[in-house]
């Protein structure tokens, strides 16, 4: 390793010693869903877009204007804005300023190709475009399946392979790539954080967590073996196996790139030389935790976004708990020797907010419906009247996985009835239904305001009639009903929706006769989703 | 094997009494509510007398002996009629135990009058109306002894037609408990009619020979008005030969007021008779013996006109 960055200071000595201007950095933040045939949607890579260009918008000195951000667009809208951006990098370099493009993907790469819904983006073509563009210092963050193919013939490491030179005076030039994974390996999202693994650990150890230098500032090589470290761990027991970051480098200077300053930022916390060292975990207000800082024996900064924000160290016997509030423009201290012991039962963590989306939750409805009953009328020989029926349901969504859901249900139905025939006169009658019922049935594009769904019901009906003419006996009649369920919900907020809803069963009638009948129920259900 | 199991689970299910052909064998059996005589309320005061007791004639103004003695008979006959039927109410408000196409069975039941032994209630369809209904009773696992055979015509619906039962007291009244009254009889014949007003109700009771009653039989008739009027017929049947028929029609209308004729119609007095009326306080308005001597009080014009019954 010490060679490689020996190479770097004997290549970038001579030619870059004089440049000293002001820095202008350019980014452009990719996130898209959709891969096009062949490809499952992924679920966080916009959101991974997002998150980044956040972070790098806060802290990485970029402007709003400069940070371009392109969510669910073509191959040739990504051509364009970086086309865009290199007009700017060049005005800027004609103004006599040292100049950085930062270049983030997160989606789906196959075939040697980033693939942006339809369209396909040669991963060469890229390459290309960043080792010839105008910038001093091109950085490209690749997260994509196998994105590691584009590092593979220069400079590939399964390992971190920088080291940082302090002491640094020259500024680095060149082209730099990161990948999330290597050309063999897939790259992979997951629920729980609600992110893909690499852009999660980049963006919390952008945020300070990869500060190993203790100086306030996140560079290149502290972020990249942060997230190099945390992505390793954290897929290491996954189904698809490790996966392991790489990076490509073709530089020239010996100077680290600083990604992220957050000692500039003056917002966050501040981990005091005396607290005790380990790790710590900062959880904001939803359970999540948003960064996490190895304390050694300096102090440790972590930027943050305002709020109210828990703090956990986990010793070996117990859970140590603290609270911080962070105002706008102030550095809050914690004080350790305040925290709560705490039992790990107790641990804060609830996991992402973004991922409860796809995480399994429990949601609670009442419905208001109306069963018809597929028969003849009940004074032309039929035997069950329609009905209206109020209910409530539970529901526990991404079951069996993600977008599979179990509900129960139970209901009551009411209404009046009237038997008649050639020997039966007119007799009227109280109705009343009771259901128990389970489904089983899929949510598609649950993180949008519309979910469509459908799939199985089976109910257990129980049905009774008490006639007016009290000499009569009361008669029921119970059967297991099973069906389909379909229909629509649409989100009004975050945890509440509306949910448009029919079933249709079959009813299997045994007594005077065996008949073959059939219920719809159409109902409208207000739902609340317990999560965060 | 697989839509095997959904046909177990779908069958494991299924059940209850749900059936609107339940319904018409139900009401093919007679109920208390319709064939009983309903009499007006009148006052608690009215002495209860028997028409042995009219014979020392009454005058305008005194309680009124016939109503007294119509109100008698009329609680007697819904007395029995709550005796017979009983059992089938309680049948009829609750499922059959079995069904076919063309009948309903319920029990045998334990018969908690009558430790040991079943009582079963059996209803046929003979035809699209015409429906035979049997109460049988028999020690468990014995044969079945007939307690009620009936049989039921629907004109109208099920619930409303004419019919007819009878009660074989003969039969039973040594196997099963019976009170002492029923302990008299040899059977009761019940004809009845539903479907057309007035309805109409007929008892005859066949008493056993040398019985204490002191009647061979004993023969009641009850018609029943919309309005709410009635009338009522008893005929006894005396072993003696002055008297050896007396028969007494009673008819009243709804709020009250009524006339009773009381005739021996077989005897040495035959053609006797007695009228009498009341009026809506229950107190006689017009009274008269026809024998020569008898008693007369109040203008005839006073007793009221109810026709129809």
């Amino acid at each position: 390793m010490r060679a490689f960055a020996s190479l770097l200071c004997l290549l970038a000595s001579a030619a870059f010693a004089q440049e000293s201007g002001p820095l202008h950095r350019f980014a452009l933040f990719v996130g898209q869903n959709e891969g096009g045939e062949g490809t499952k949607p992924l679920l966080y890579a916009r959101d991974d877009a997002k998150r980044l260009h956040d972070v790098f918008l806060r802290l990485g000195g970029i402007k709003p204007e400069d940070g371009m951000l392109l969510l669910d667009d073509t191959a040739d809208d990504v051509t364009t804005a970086l086309g865009e951006l290199e007009r700017r990098i060049r005005d800027a370099k004609a103004r006599g300023e040292r100049t950085t493009l930062l270049f983030y993907y997160s989606g789906h790469a196959k075939d040697g190709s980033l693939r942006l819904g339809a369209t396909k983006l040669p991963l060469e073509s890229v390459k290309a475009r960043l080792a010839t563009g105008p910038a001093d210092m091109r950085v490209a963050f690749l997260d994509a399946c196998r994105s590691g193919a584009v590092t593979r013939t220069k400079g590939v490491r399964r390992a971190p392979a920088f080291e940082v030179e302090t002491d640094a005076t020259r500024q680095a030039k060149g082209l730099v790539i990161l990948t999330s994974s290597a050309s063999d390996e897939d790259s992979q999202e997951s629920d729980l954080i609600g992110a893909s693994y690499f852009s999660y650990h980049l963006a919390t150890g952008l945020l300070g967590s990869a500060d190993s230098g203790g100086d306030g500032r996140v560079t290149l090589s502290e972020a990249y073996a942060w997230a190099y470290e945390r992505t390793v761990a954290s897929t290491a027991d996954s189904a698809a196996g490790p996966q392991h970051p790489t990076f490509s480098f073709d530089l020239a200077g010996n100077g680290d790139l600083v990604l992220t300053d957050v000692a500039e930022r003056h917002e966050g916390l501040r981990i005091p030389a005396s607290a005790p060292t380990g790790p710590y975990f900062i959880i904001d207000a939803r359970g999540v935790v948003v960064a996490e800082a190895v304390k050694l024996e300096a102090e440790r900064l972590i930027a943050l976004a305002p709020g109210a924000y828990t703090i956990k160290r986990r010793l070996a016997d117990r859970l140590r708990i603290g609270a911080v509030d962070v105002e706008a423009g102030q550095i809050s201290t914690v004080d350790e020797t305040k925290f709560q012991n705490a039992k790990f039962s107790d641990d804060p963590v609830k996991g992402t907010g973004i991922s409860s989306i796809f995480s399994r939750h429990w949601s609670l409805s009442a419905s208001g419906q109306y069963e018809a009953v597929f028969d003849r009328p009940t004074n032309a020989g039929g035997y069950f009247p329609s009905a209206p029926l109020l209910g409530a349901e539970a529901t526990l969504h991404n079951f069996f996985g993600r977008g599979f859901a179990l509900s129960i249900d139970g209901g009551y139905g009411w209404t009046t009835g009237l038997v008649s025939g050639p020997l039966l006169g007119e007799l009227t009658y109280n109705y009343a239904l009771v259901t128990f019922g389970a489904s089983l049935f899929y949510e598609w594009f649950q993180g949008d305001r519309f979910i469509p769904f459908a799939g199985i019901h089976l109910s257990f009906n129980i049905m009774s009639r008490e006639f007016t003419d009290t000499a009569l006996a009361k008669q029921t009649y119970s059967t297991f009903t099973p069906g389909i369920v379909g229909g629509l919900k649409i989100r009004l907020s975050k945890n509440v929706s509306v949910v448009a809803r029919a079933r249709v069963h079959y009813l299997l009638y045994n007594v005077d006769e065996t008949r073959n009948l059939g219920s719809a129920d159409f109902g409208a259900l207000l739902d609340y989703e317990f999560k965060d | 094997m697989r839509s095997l199991l959904f046909s177990v689970l779908l069958l494991a299910g299924c059940g209850g009494n749900w059936s609107n052909a339940d319904l018409a064998f139900a009401n093919a059996l007679p109920r208390r509510d319709e064939l009983k005589s309903r009499i007006p309320a009148g006052s608690t005061t009215q002495p209860l007398e028997g028409v042995g007791t009219r014979r020392d004639g009454l005058v305008v103004g005194d309680p009124s002996g016939a109503f007294a003695a119509t109100k008698k008979a009329a609680t007697d006959f819904n007395g029995l009629l709550d005796l017979i039927l009983g059992v089938v109410d309680q049948v009829r408000a609750v499922p059959p135990t079995s069904r076919t196409t063309d009948s309903r069975t319920w029990g045998p039941f334990a018969d908690t009058n009558n430790p040991g032994r079943e009582l079963e209630v059996v209803i046929v369809k003979k035809d699209d109306v015409n429906f035979e209904w049997r109460i049988e009773s028999r020690p468990i696992n014995g044969a079945f002894i007939q307690v009620v055979t009936g049989n039921f015509l629907a004109t109208d619906t099920a619930r409303k037609g004419r019919g007819s039962f009878v009660v074989h007291v003969k039969d039973f009244r040594d196997v099963v408990k019976v009170d002492d009254n029923l302990k008299q009889l040899d059977q009761i014949d019940v004809g009845y009619i539903t479907d057309m007003f007035p309805r109409r109700a007929e008892m005859l009771f066949t008493v056993k020979p040398g019985s204490s009653l002191g009647v061979s039989s004993i023969g009641y008739t009850a018609r029943t008005q919309a309005d709410g009027s009635g009338a009522m017929r008893f005929v006894y049947t005396l072993p003696r030969t002055d008297v050896a028929e007396l028969e007494l029609t009673a008819v009243w209308a709804a709020a009250g007021e009524g006339k009773s004729v009381g005739t021996v119609t077989k005897g040495t007095y035959s053609g006797f008779n007695v009228t009498e009326c009341w009026g809506k306080a229950f107190a006689v308005v017009y009274y008269a013996e026809s024998w020569p001597g008898g008693v007369t009080s109040g203008p005839a014009s006073d007793c009221p006109v109810i026709d129809g019954l």
